[in-house]
């Protein structure tokens, strides 16, 4: 019975968020009950994941939930990679859902809406909790089609074409890995595709076709790549900024994006395995596309005028920054990797949430009509410092604790481009200092007209933005400052967690 | 005779600081304080009328603390520290009455002041680090350990250089230093310019005890580094003698009455180093040096006296007229037997006339240049080694040092010319126009307090000049062994006819430059009505021909390093906008989309851009009214051709058309089959 | 978690908390006798826990990032030297900037951002180990850059955004050098002499002298060292004068005292002589130290020649570090201590100029010297001082500088050092002396009706602004005097580490 545990966070929510758009409620009757009620769903599930996480601390947990074919089983298997991702997702789930509450009050077909959303975390904890790349191939898929109606929710023009390409994205990425699990399974040395600490590949077998492999490896890098934003297939993830912040935040901050780098850590470290990969061409061709997509984001991002497209950009290099310490290949890089994964989930989404309250109190949507905000919105603004603070690597904050880790990580590798990526590292810090310090230094002192000066621009914002702009309700405050508070927590204390990623790059390295 | 007493200030300033008092520094510190007296008490009268009285006597009586505290320091490091506050301290004399021309020659002197100081600093540096210690008495036998063998104060370190060349370099960027103040040749320009300027007290101390500071740095190099150094020796005395040269010359074109007696300093100074530098000559030609040495050190304290008196004279002038212009001040002197009578003392005096001081020192320095020449012909002392080939070469022929003794009487001569022509202007003359108000100024020209001071240091030249052994010997005792002075004191019976000789040939040539040059060629008859034809001054020295202007300012212009300079300063600042206009451009703001009409969008744009470009390309004035985009145009002409295609559609003449089309071609077709087979 | 003497956590906390509390208490935004009373207070206080910390000496673990980081304190003779010097003129500039500041708007911030930049500052000097410096060279930068935009006008806030990027882009250059050393060293804790062992080094020289130099360029962002100076002519003109006295007398002392600490307690200064590392580092500061000069030469506006004479100042210091010998060593640190002084008397004149008389270019300043006389003789000690001329200081520390170069053997380098010195000197007193000479000596056809106009004859500022300048400018000259003291201390410290 105790297995069951393994499936309730995957299927719970799905099912749930099943009746809801089986028994819709209108928009009329939408209710704080009907909310609490869907708040309820969420913390619920997050107590499973909490369960499972408990239970499998003690043995190794597997379920296997059916058989499609002789060796494809969809299996759900919680090892200690898995309870990081799940951990996260499910203490970040609660709190987005508690922000798109207030986020969506003047939005009209809500129940469609957090239906899918609700969806959305039963897929994700699906990716996390799976055992073998088969289950963790079919929810990857099936994670695009949940979050496609929430990137359409607007139904505007830019939504549908933005929900398009997302699609053909996604939709192309996954062939490319399909291609990868194929030839994974007909070198597995244990018959199924089931994780294996260190690779499942029987090595007299593969070393003999070694290339063919290698190319496959790549291919489905960059077919995993696609949704982890990497830099020949990234266009859909700035185009999915005008789907609405909560979708926004969460999925292309945290869930969607983060799921396609945690398959890159399951391909790289637990199919493929790192000795294989060490040392390969393959190694210098996929961290070659990380460093690129690392400089390329950040420098797209001080381009870019929309706010939110900014940070999107943003996403896409830090993100890399993950896949840059996946592909070191080393237990040091494993943990470095995980470690941005973490800091860059809080990170990312306290911006993304800052952004999605400025725009609901004020409707302002580019840089330079911020200019000005940070008296009227303290609290908002001041999270949104410590993110960017943490963003750029400062010190005391988590951002410096990932990019130590990477950074150590690469020197300890030795190799000639890991020493080249922690350059790229610090140059994209640097980009990642002027586009958030600019938004954060103009909002705390706007350029007032000097004494012979005409009003300047500023001037216009601060009188146009209707006085009334305000902090936001408590609602979204809370998340907002919860995260600040894990930043700067992660940044100062960081040793516990640091020893769990250390364990889980040991074995797996 | 004097035993030496030392003050130490260990501590001070990093280094700390030395004094010792000698015979020469004792001397010097009698003269300074005699000088500084006379001018304090003439210029009690001088500064009546002037405004910021306060301001200048405090800074007359630091400069006087600093240049007592060079005099008597015993290490360089004391030496330079004075040096330089001594700079900036006399800086407000020249810039005292903040007059255009005064400012712009303050300016000069504070540059060529820093500048010096700056190269001699270089110097210092250099001296240090080779010899080790800045002190004089061990700077000498270290300097000679140093020219001798490959020895160095630290000779740790891959040395950039051998040792005797830093030793060669710290010593010409010293004598740089020190030759800045005292106004030898490169660097004598400010010394014309400042003292019209300053104040008259101010310019007596100026050019009488101020130069001397530079001549003691310069004695100090000389004598005690490179004492027996021939090539040092031969350098010293050729600046000396282009200097004295170059000085006279000025001295006799100037037609202002301060600026002559500025530039006789610049000569007078040529003569002392010209001194010196026969002292560093003589002691390498293994013959002592005594004769030049006392010479030099008896035309110093000469020289200081005798500058004293014609600047308070020239003082006295300016106080009464305010003018300075021989024209303007010619005939002031008649009927005033007192300021007569201290003029010609000094003029007597510097013009080397028997039985005045200056005879007294400018016989002893002919008499050096004479004995060498003596001993060149006799076939040379023991030359010591260590000379460059070419220099050997010019210290021993016999025709370079006899022109050298006739550039020495030729220049005495210029002297008597140009103080002649100003005893005449000032006392001979008549002025066209204000003669009888001259003569009338001559009861209350001088109030008695200045007078008397002015007589009395007049009074001591003739005394020194006529009982010289008793007086002059004397002195030069106490300060010959400063410039470590060797031989046997052969004393020189001044009044020998082969030293009379020497000093009437230079008054022959004086009188006679003075007829032919000054009064011939440098006064042209000026046409006044009423006064009957008179000759004035002409400056004949043609404007453009002026150092400073000519060479040092152009020098100091910074345009193209400041190029330089702000091309690197903004060169940072060049790539992070050079990445802002090119891969971190600002992305324009997304445009709404359009669905339907693009192709109008499209067209519409390119033809706007291209009724820009040909706007800006051939510069058309704009049509006032703003252009209308020809986007709106094209929409409305393609919504019109969507419209009219509708119609067109659904007619049924468009079918029958169609038809017929069909018809055409299938005719055809079955033509082609069957014939074209 | 916090083992060790906690008194050394004051000097730092304590302002922190003052500066928080004005920034944020409504109370000292209306009332403005609370707030100045406050803030003398605490650097009073500031000054008193800085010697009392100094006294009890020890050292302190604040914080443990990882494993590897810690953050901990450290009293040893360099800290000495900077914390004293920092509490010292913290104190007199923030005398001045009480009067000072009633000139300008929103005082309660610039006294809030002050005081958490002193606190920041004295855990700069006791930090122990690389990642400390660094935390907190970080947090300087963000801390004083709101005293940069203090007037929040348009080419302010311009100047603070390009002052924070060069700074975060020196920050993270020096970054990569700090990666590298903890990839080599496990320990980061500064050693006299250097901490990296050579069979660590074994094969990666060519890394070790790349990743010094970036520190050395990174670090010097902040002291103003060539390629990364731009920020400073920008950022000083726009503070206010009080702030732009302390970004130039002690936050480019920040830069020297990283790069201090890198290059003589980390890497050593043993693998750095004759490399091409130290060749580059000599070519850096001496173009620094004549371009600064030359353009203040040509600048018109008084701030701004002053903030390019600052960046050609901080690089004799940088000169005399780059030598890795004792002498120069003594003359880079004396030097510090007189530039900190001078620069400070010369900006904090500067700014009562500005606030008295208004004129801003040096060419207005004619007959400053009957508006303001005490003023002007303190200027112009200052001047003289940085100049260099005998007895002021800035003579001493320029003498163990050239006799440092003369002795280092390191070449050409050896003799063009001191020749460039002296040639900045010249410049400097080119940049330095019109003031004086304008000042008090007017010109004869002078006759000063814009002075009668506007009253300013005699018009000193008040005692508040003119007791600190005419204490630094005393101790610009007495130090020159009596330097013995300093000197010994800081020739100890050379003795230990080279």
């Amino acid at each position: 019975m105790s297995d069951i545990i393994l499936a309730l966070p995957v299927l719970f929510p799905l099912i749930s968020g099943i009746i809801m758009l089986i028994r819709p409620v209108r928009d009329e009757k939408w209710n704080r009950k009907q909310e609490l009620f869907i708040e309820g769903l969420v913390i619920l599930n997050s107590l499973f994941v909490a369960a499972a996480i408990a239970g499998s601390m003690s043995g190794e947990r597997r379920l296997v939930v059916f058989r499609l074919y002789s060796v494809l089983t969809v299996m759900f298997k919680l090892d200690q990679m898995g309870s990081v991702f799940a951990g996260l997702v499910a203490f970040l789930w609660p709190l987005a859902t508690l922000y798109a509450f207030e986020y969506m009050k003047h939005e009209e077909r809500k129940n469609t809406f957090f239906a899918f959303y609700t969806m959305t975390y039963g897929i994700t904890m699906g990716i996390a909790l799976s055992g073998t790349l088969v289950t963790l191939y079919l929810f990857y898929e099936m994670l695009t089609l949940v979050t496609l109606p929430l990137v359409l929710f607007t139904l505007t023009v830019e939504a549908v074409r933005a929900a398009r390409a997302y699609l053909y994205y996604s939709i192309g990425g996954a062939a490319f890995a399909f291609l990868g699990l194929i030839f994974v399974l007909g070198y597995s040395g244990i018959g199924t595709s089931e994780f294996v600490a260190g690779g499942m590949l029987d090595m007299p077998r593969a070393m003999a076709n070694r290339d063919t492999l290698l190319l496959l490896y790549v291919l489905a890098f960059f077919g995993f790549g696609v949704k982890a934003a990497l830099f020949p297939c990234y266009r859909w993830l700035p185009k999915a900024a005008v789907a609405p912040t909560p979708v926004t935040a969460l999925l292309h901050a945290v869930a969607v994006v983060k799921s396609g780098a945690f398959a890159i850590l399951r391909l790289t470290y637990f199919s493929y395995g790192a000795e294989f990969l060490r040392g390969s061409w393959a190694q210098w061709v996929v961290m070659g596309a990380a460093m690129v997509t690392i400089a390329f984001g950040s420098t797209m991002a001080v381009r870019e005028v929309h706010w939110k497209r900014r940070l999107a950009y943003s996403t896409v290099s830090n993100l890399s920054y993950i896949l840059f310490g996946a592909t070191l290949m080393t237990p040091f890089g494993l943990a470095a990797a995980l470690s941005h994964l973490v800091a860059h989930a809080f990170m990312k989404i306290c911006a993304f949430f800052c952004a999605g309250a400025v725009m609901h109190q004020s409707g302002k949507t580019y840089i330079y009509q911020l200019n000005g905000l940070g008296k009227k919105m303290p609290v908002t603004f001041a999270c949104l410092t410590i993110s960017s603070l943490s963003l750029m690597g400062i010190p005391l904050f988590a951002g410096f604790i990932s990019k130590w880790n990477l950074a150590m990580a690469a020197f300890d590798s030795g190799s000639g481009l890991g020493i080249g990526g922690v350059a790229v590292l610090l140059y994209s810090a640097l980009m990642t200092g002027i586009y958030m310090m600019t938004v954060v230094v103009r909002a705390y002192f706007p350029r007032l007209a000097g004494k012979g000066e005409k009003p300047g621009f500023d001037e216009e914002t601060a009188k146009t933005a209707s006085q009334e702009v305000t902090d936001p309700s408590w609602r979204m405050v809370v998340p907002l400052v919860i995260f600040a508070g894990a930043i700067v927590v992660i940044g100062v204390h960081s040793a516990p967690l640091m020893r769990l990623l250390m364990t889980i790059g040991g074995e797996a390295g | 005779m004097i035993e030496e007493m030392n003050v130490v200030l260990p501590g001070f300033c990093g280094m700390g600081l030395h004094w010792k008092l000698d015979g020469f520094r004792l001397v010097y510190v009698l003269i300074a304080v005699l000088m500084w007296g006379v001018s304090g008490a003439f210029s009690k009268e001088y500064m009546a009328h002037y405004k910021k009285k306060s301001r200048y006597y405090l800074f007359f009586w630091a400069t006087f603390a600093a240049t007592v505290g060079v005099f008597l320091s015993a290490d360089l490091y004391t030496t330079f520290i004075f040096f330089e506050i001594m700079s900036f301290t006399s800086y407000v004399w020249v810039a005292f009455d903040e007059k255009p021309e005064s400012m712009r020659a303050a300016e000069t002197y504070l540059a060529v002041a820093v500048l010096g100081g700056m190269v001699m600093l270089m110097g210092l540096f250099l001296l240090h680090h080779v010899l080790g210690t800045l002190e004089m008495d061990q700077m000498k036998e270290a300097a000679e350990k140093v020219l001798a063998g490959e020895w160095s104060a630290n000779g740790a370190g891959a040395e950039f250089a051998s040792p005797k060349a830093q030793l060669y370099a710290a010593g010409l960027l010293m004598l740089f230093g020190f030759g800045a103040k005292a106004g030898c040749f490169p660097l004598h320009i400010w010394l014309p310019k400042a003292h019209p300027v300053a104040p008259a007290p101010a310019s007596a101390l100026l050019s009488g005890i101020l130069t001397k500071a530079g001549v003691f740095g310069i004695i100090l190099v000389s004598c005690v580094m490179f004492g027996r150094d021939g090539a040092w020796g031969l350098l010293i005395t050729g600046l000396g003698l282009f200097t004295m040269f170059l000085g006279a010359l000025l001295a006799m074109f100037s037609v202002n009455l301060k600026r002559t007696l500025a530039c006789s300093s610049v000569s007078q100074i040529g003569f002392i180093l010209t001194g010196i530098g026969m002292s560093g000559v003589l002691s390498w030609a293994g013959e002592g040096n005594l004769l030049a040495v006392r010479g030099a050190f008896l035309h110093m304290v000469n020289h200081s006296l005798i500058k004293l008196v014609l600047f308070l004279c020239a003082g006295a002038v300016y106080m009464n007229l305010h003018q300075l212009h021989l024209n303007d001040v010619r005939g002031f002197g008649r009927k005033k037997p007192a300021l007569m009578f201290c003029f010609l003392m000094g003029a007597l005096g510097i013009g080397g006339i028997p039985l005045w001081n200056g005879y007294v020192s400018k016989t002893l320095l002919h008499e050096s240049i004479v004995e060498y020449i003596l001993l060149l012909e006799e076939g040379g002392g023991a030359m010591a080694a260590g000379v460059p080939q070419s220099l050997q070469a010019m210290l021993v022929s016999q025709d370079f040092w006899k022109k050298a003794e006739w550039v020495f009487l030729f220049t005495g001569g210029m002297t008597v010319a140009y103080m002649l022509k100003l005893f005449v202007a000032l006392f001979v003359d008549q002025h066209p126009k204000r003669q009888a108000e001259f003569d009338q100024m001559s009861a209350h020209y001088m109030m008695p307090l200045s007078r008397t001071v002015l007589v009395a240091a007049a009074a001591i030249l003739p005394v020194l000049g006529m009982l010289p052994g008793l007086t002059m010997n004397r002195i030069a005792d106490l300060g010959q062994e400063f410039f470590m002075a060797h031989g046997h004191a052969h004393d020189v019976h001044y009044f020998a006819f082969a030293n009379l000789k020497g000093g009437l040939i230079s008054i022959a040539i004086g009188v006679l430059l003075y007829v032919v040059v000054i009064r011939g060629w440098m006064m042209v008859p000026e046409n006044v009505e009423g006064a009957e034809k008179r000759r004035c001054y002409v400056d004949r020295w043609p404007s453009w021909l002026d150092l400073e202007n000519l060479v040092y300012r152009p020098a100091f212009k910074t345009g193209l390093l400041a190029v330089i300079c702000r091309a690197m300063d903004s060169m940072a600042d060049g790539v992070v906008l050079l990445s802002r206009k090119t891969f971190c451009r600002q992305l324009p703001e997304p445009k709404a989309h359009l669905e339907d009409n693009w192709l109008a969008h499209v067209l519409g744009g390119f033809l706007d851009r291209w009724s820009a470009l040909t706007d800006r390309v051939f510069k058309r004035e704009h049509t006032g009214q703003l252009r209308v985009s020809a986007v709106h145009r094209l929409i409305a002409r393609e919504k019109q051709m969507k419209h009219t295609g509708v119609l067109v559609e659904q007619s049924f003449s468009f079918g029958l058309m169609l038809f017929c089309i069909g018809l055409c071609l299938t005719l055809g077709y079955l033509l082609f089959v069957f014939y074209g087979s | 978690m916090m083992e060790g003497n906690m008194i050394l956590l004051l000097p730092m906390l304590c302002p922190m908390a003052a500066g928080i509390l004005v920034l944020t208490g409504k109370v000292f935004r209306k009332n403005r006798s609370y707030l100045t009373g406050l803030s003398t207070g605490v650097l009073v206080l500031e000054a008193a826990l800085t010697v009392w910390a100094l006294a009890s000496g020890g050292s302190l673990t604040v914080l443990r990032l990882t494993e590897q980081l810690t953050i901990s304190l450290r009293v040893d003779d360099i800290s000495r030297l900077f914390a004293a010097l920092t509490a010292a003129v913290w104190l007199l500039v923030g005398i001045y900037s009480v009067a000072y500041m009633s000139h300008e708007e929103e005082e309660h911030r610039f006294f809030g951002y002050y005081l958490m930049v002193v606190g920041v500052l004295m855990a700069l000097n006791f930090s122990a180990n690389l990642i400390t410096l660094y935390v907190f060279y970080e947090l300087m930068t963000l801390t004083s850059l709101p005293l940069v935009l203090h007037e929040r006008s348009r080419e302010a806030v311009r100047a603070g955004l390009k002052y924070l990027f060069y700074s975060v882009a020196g920050a993270f250059l020096a970054l990569f050098g700090i990666f590298f050393v903890a990839g080599v060293s496990a320990d980061l804790t500064f050693t006299a002499g250097g901490i990296l062992s050579d069979e660590a080094l074994a094969g990666k020289e060519g890394l070790l002298l790349v990743s010094a130099f970036c520190m050395i360029v990174g670090f010097g962002t902040k002291a103003g060292m060539f390629p990364l100076h731009g920020w400073l002519p920008t950022a000083h003109p726009v503070a206010p004068a009080s702030a732009s006295a302390v970004l130039s007398g002690l936050i480019t002392k920040a830069g020297v005292l990283a790069i201090l600490r890198v290059v003589y307690y980390v890497i050593g200064p043993d693998r750095l002589r004759g490399t091409w590392v130290q060749t580059v580092w000599i070519l850096l500061t001496l173009v620094t130290v004549f371009m600064g000069s030359l353009l203040a030469y040509r600048e018109p506006v008084m701030k701004k020649r002053l903030a390019y004479s600052t960046v050609s100042q901080v690089s004799y210091v940088l000169f005399g570090l780059s030598l890795l010998n004792p002498v120069g060593f003594v003359g880079a640190l004396i030097h510090v201590v007189f530039h900190s002084v001078i620069k400070h008397a010369l900006f904090l004149t500067a700014g009562a100029i500005i606030v008295t008389t208004g004129w801003t270019r040096v060419e207005q300043m004619r007959g400053l010297g009957t508006v303001m006389p005490k003023t002007l003789t303190c200027y112009t000690i200052a001047s003289l001082a940085l100049i260099g001329i005998p007895p002021a200081s800035g003579f001493v520390s320029k003498w163990y500088l050239a006799s440092g170069a003369l002795s280092s053997g390191t070449g050409v380098f050896s003799w063009v050092g001191p020749a460039v010195l002296l040639v900045s000197a010249l410049l400097t007193a080119g940049y330095l002396l019109p003031l004086t000479i304008t000042g008090f000596f007017p010109g004869h056809d002078f006759k000063g009706e814009e002075i009668e106009k506007r009253k300013l004859a005699g018009k000193e500022p008040s005692w508040l602004m003119l007791e600190p300048i005419a204490v630094l400018a005393a101790a610009a000259f007495l130090f020159g005097c009596f330097p013995g003291q300093l000197i010994s201390m800081v020739q100890s410290i050379a003795a230990a580490v080279l």
